[in-house]
């Protein structure tokens, strides 16, 4: 905001500075002003970039939501196949790939399996770009970094949900009425499995649309969560403060989502 | 079923893919926003995408590794916003900053300095256009001082020395200055904020209070399009009046990690990174050493890394405490083993290639434990406690070490180097790792420390900048490392004489001053390192850090 890092800013430099971010108010007028202009949208001017901060988070969640897009699709990719299959047939190989699976994807340090993708998908074989944001194809490393590391918890809760399932009594029933072995499980045993999932998913969506900065960073991806973490650094509180207000925003409209999408999945809650 | 219930159910779907047609606009749309292009004001390349003059084939693109966003849609010459780097590639100053600190004409072709050394007339180069066609003469020079020189927040001594500004004619320029100080022309050469810019660059054309709208100089280079935190693509100028660049283009992208920017460079998305563009780890040298497609390039920097003694602390007060603590510290092993040979032993609070440092005013302290120790007890420091700490009047030497590993990072084994060290001669020394803001704080305000980490500005700031600033007293403020009356009045005679014999003796004393009282402890002078691609040719390094390379000689042949 002065002269660059590390150099010594003057007192009259800091003090123009002070007046000219309005720091010299009360408080309480600050605050005030602060409210009108969110009401206009105006989130205010970043201290380190000096550029409006709405625009700028506008023009990064794009990049973090299709992230977000990406990791999930290759979290339930992964999860979905693997975790049904190990709890339709326990103790097969594919039962075991999962566990190893499982266990890979929740011990493996992110930032290490980025730059392991990195280098032999980009580096070593050429086959997609190593950084930033140039069209579907840098989405592929990135995504699988992301969502590889989240798929582990998704197979073991699919196949723990699904196992606890299919003991249950009605799915007995079902099968002695004489329904098909795929009906039954499409229809009554997945349609409850999915209930926890989904709950999780929920938390997950939010976590990932607060955007990471250990991938950001690795994959040159023009996401939200290097700008926050840069601005906590910078104490760059305006942007704090926006970044706040979007991911309440971010935190309660996912929650929303996934509470209706439980009415529409759970007739239990709906009647209630 | 009941049919309220339907209607509900209806709501609650429609609802739900209302939410996710929007998370996938969201998703979708991100190209498109992110970008948009910054030339409205050029001539000749209104659109984004047009290859310049129709040479598809012979076009020459280079593409450079930036650690942040460029900020080209904002990067004014009066602000200190955007890369320094690409401010110093899009505008000119009046004179050029060249090696050890000779100053070289640019936009000004000779200037004459008044014998009392407070007016400078500067004699513009003739016929030289901005980017847009737009012609540089006295008014544009003049135009771009005012927008920035009256801000208090800008405290260059041109600028606050500055008296008056006059237009001689079309072509002459005069400046008056309240006081004598040689380094106003080191200034002029500065990356920002004193470079020319265009009187059409802002809205309304020729406001001096106007709005900034697109970085238009007379560079060589001239700004195309830009997409924030991914990357800046610059052309050349068609109206340069220097040498004109072998490159038709220079893409800079944004790659904030370092391990990446290596990676990169090894794909082959990248031809050069490294130096103050984003630095390179010491720990990948040996891979980019053991590429053939790469080549490493190091330059002597112009920085030092050294530790200041807190002069309040009262065993630091001691003469004999500060030479011993600089006795013991092995600097050849810092620098052979910590830093892997990129850089040398510190000999003073300057490397050579800053001006007035020369091999012969430069003495420091070697690496001699024994006398260090005896020093000590000479100092009063008897007997060791049963933890091998010195002790005087029953009080152990204890001191705390502070500094931060987010800019520096190889200062952590560094210090813990130290620290070994100091123990050897009885010193206990705490280290304390803070994170950036702490650590400033603790420098510049609070003094919260007895030793801390820390270096000297880059290039055009030294060594006058860097001494007045941290060896003198500001406002009311007393100076940062060290506190001697003498040192001050030594570096006042030294900015303040227009005789180069006078100045030059005046630095010699300073840095003898600075071995004699050891006012600091030397440690060491970091190289600066790039790595480019084999198919990039024509390689010079630059002289300061905004000008890494000398862009204009560069060439991209086929790998």
């Amino acid at each position: 905001m002065l002269r660059g890092d590390g150099i010594k800013p003057t007192y009259e430099a800091v003090q123009a500075i002070r007046q000219a971010l309005g720091l010299n108010d009360p408080v309480y007028m600050q605050y005030a002003h602060w409210l009108l202009r969110l009401f206009q949208l105006d989130l205010g001017i970043s201290y380190s970039s000096g550029r409006p901060v709405f625009t700028e988070l506008m023009s990064r969640f794009p990049a973090t939501a299709a992230l977000t897009a990406g990791s999930l699709l290759v979290a339930l990719g992964v999860a979905l196949p693997l975790g049904i299959g190990s709890a339709l047939y326990p103790g097969s190989l594919l039962d075991r790939l999962g566990r190893v699976c499982a266990l890979l994807s929740v011990s493996m340090p992110g930032y290490w399996l980025s730059l392991i993708l990195i280098y032999y998908g980009g580096v070593k074989l050429k086959l997609l770009p190593v950084t930033g944001m140039e069209g579907p194809s840098s989405l592929v490393l990135p995504s699988i970094a992301l969502g590889f590391g989240l798929a582990g918890i998704y197979i073991r809760l699919i196949r723990t949900s699904l196992l606890d399932i299919l003991g249950k009594l009605y799915i007995k029933a079902a099968r002695a009425k004489g329904l098909a072995g795929g009906a039954v499980i499409a229809k009554h045993a997945l349609r409850n499995a999915w209930l926890p999932s989904l709950t999780l998913l929920g938390i997950h969506m939010s976590a990932l649309l607060g955007g990471s900065v250990v991938v950001e960073t690795i994959f040159s991806w023009p996401g939200i969560g290097k700008y926050a973490v840069e601005a906590i650094f910078a104490k760059d509180y305006i942007v704090i403060q926006g970044y706040v207000l979007l991911m309440a925003l971010v935190v309660v409209l996912v929650n929303l989502a996934v509470d209706m999408l439980h009415m529409l999945l759970d007739p239990r809650i709906r009647l209630r | 079923m009941n049919k309220p219930f339907i209607r509900q159910r209806r709501l609650i779907t429609s609802l739900i893919l209302i939410l996710l047609a929007v998370m996938l606009v969201a998703g979708c749309s991100n190209k498109g926003q992110s970008s948009n292009s910054i030339n409205q004001g050029n001539t000749g390349n209104d659109q984004q995408q047009s290859a310049p003059s129709g040479e598809a084939a012979k076009d020459q693109v280079l593409t450079v590794a930036i650690s942040a966003d460029a900020g080209l849609d904002q990067l004014d010459a009066g602000a200190y916003k955007g890369s320094m780097t690409v401010h110093a590639m899009i505008y000119d100053g009046l004179v050029e900053y060249g090696e050890k600190g000779e100053i070289k004409p640019a936009l000004a072709e000779s200037w004459d300095i008044s014998e009392d050394g407070k007016v400078y007339t500067f004699h513009l180069r003739q016929g030289v256009k901005f980017s847009d066609g737009t012609p540089l003469d006295a008014e544009a020079v003049k135009f771009s001082f005012e927008r920035w020189i009256k801000d208090p927040a800008n405290t260059l001594n041109v600028a606050t020395a500055l008296e008056s500004l006059e237009v001689v004619d079309e072509h002459t320029i005069t400046m008056t200055f309240s006081k004598s100080y040689y380094p106003f022309l080191t200034e002029l050469s500065f990356a920002r904020p004193v470079r020319i810019i265009s009187p059409s660059a802002v809205e309304p054309a020729g406001d001096v209070n106007g709005q900034f709208v697109s970085p238009i100089g007379t560079g060589a280079w001239m700004a195309e399009s830009y997409k924030t935190e991914q990357e800046a693509v610059l052309v050349a100028n068609p109206y340069y009046w220097g040498e004109k660049p072998q490159l038709s283009k220079i893409v800079l992208k944004v790659i904030p990690d370092p391990q990446s920017r290596v990676m990169a460079l090894q794909s082959g998305d990248i031809d050069i990174a490294g130096g103050q563009l984003g630095k390179i780890p010491v720990e990948s040298i040996p891979v980019i050493e053991g590429d053939a497609s790469l080549s490493l390039e190091r330059t002597p920097g112009t920085n030092s890394h050294f530790m200041i003694f807190n002069y309040d602390t009262p065993a630091l007060q001691e003469l004999n405490v500060r030479k011993a603590i600089n006795l013991a510290i092995n600097k050849a092993s810092i620098v052979g083993d910590l830093m892997n040979g990129i850089g040398s032993e510190a000999t003073g609070l300057f490397p050579t290639t800053v001006p007035y440092v020369t091999e012969s005013n430069q003495t420091w302290y070697g690496f001699e434990p024994e006398e260090a120790k005896r020093l000590l007890a000479e100092a009063g420091y008897g007997e060791a406690n049963g933890e091998g700490v010195v002790l005087k009047s029953g009080e152990p030497l204890e001191l705390n070490l502070v500094l931060q590993q987010a800019e520096f990072p190889e200062w952590k084994p560094i210090a813990e180097l130290i620290q070994s060290e100091l123990q050897e001669i009885g010193i206990r020394v705490n280290l304390q790792v803070l994170e950036p803001n702490a650590y400033y704080d603790a420098l510049w305000k609070t003094r919260a420390y007895d030793l801390i980490l820390y270096r000297t500005y880059d290039d055009a700031y030294n060594p006058h900048s860097f001494l007045l600033s941290l060896f003198h007293a500001t406002g009311e403020a007393p100076a940062v490392v060290w506190s001697d009356a003498k040192l001050e009045a030594l570096i006042d005679q030294a900015v303040g004489t227009t005789e180069l014999e006078e100045r030059q003796a005046a630095y010699d004393s300073i840095f003898a001053q600075m071995y004699e009282q050891a006012m600091f402890a030397a440690i060491y002078f970091p190289d600066d390192i790039l790595v480019r691609s084999q198919r990039v040719t024509g390689y010079k390094a630059g002289y300061t850090t905004f000008t890494p390379i000398f862009w204009n000689q560069l060439n991209v042949g086929e790998q």
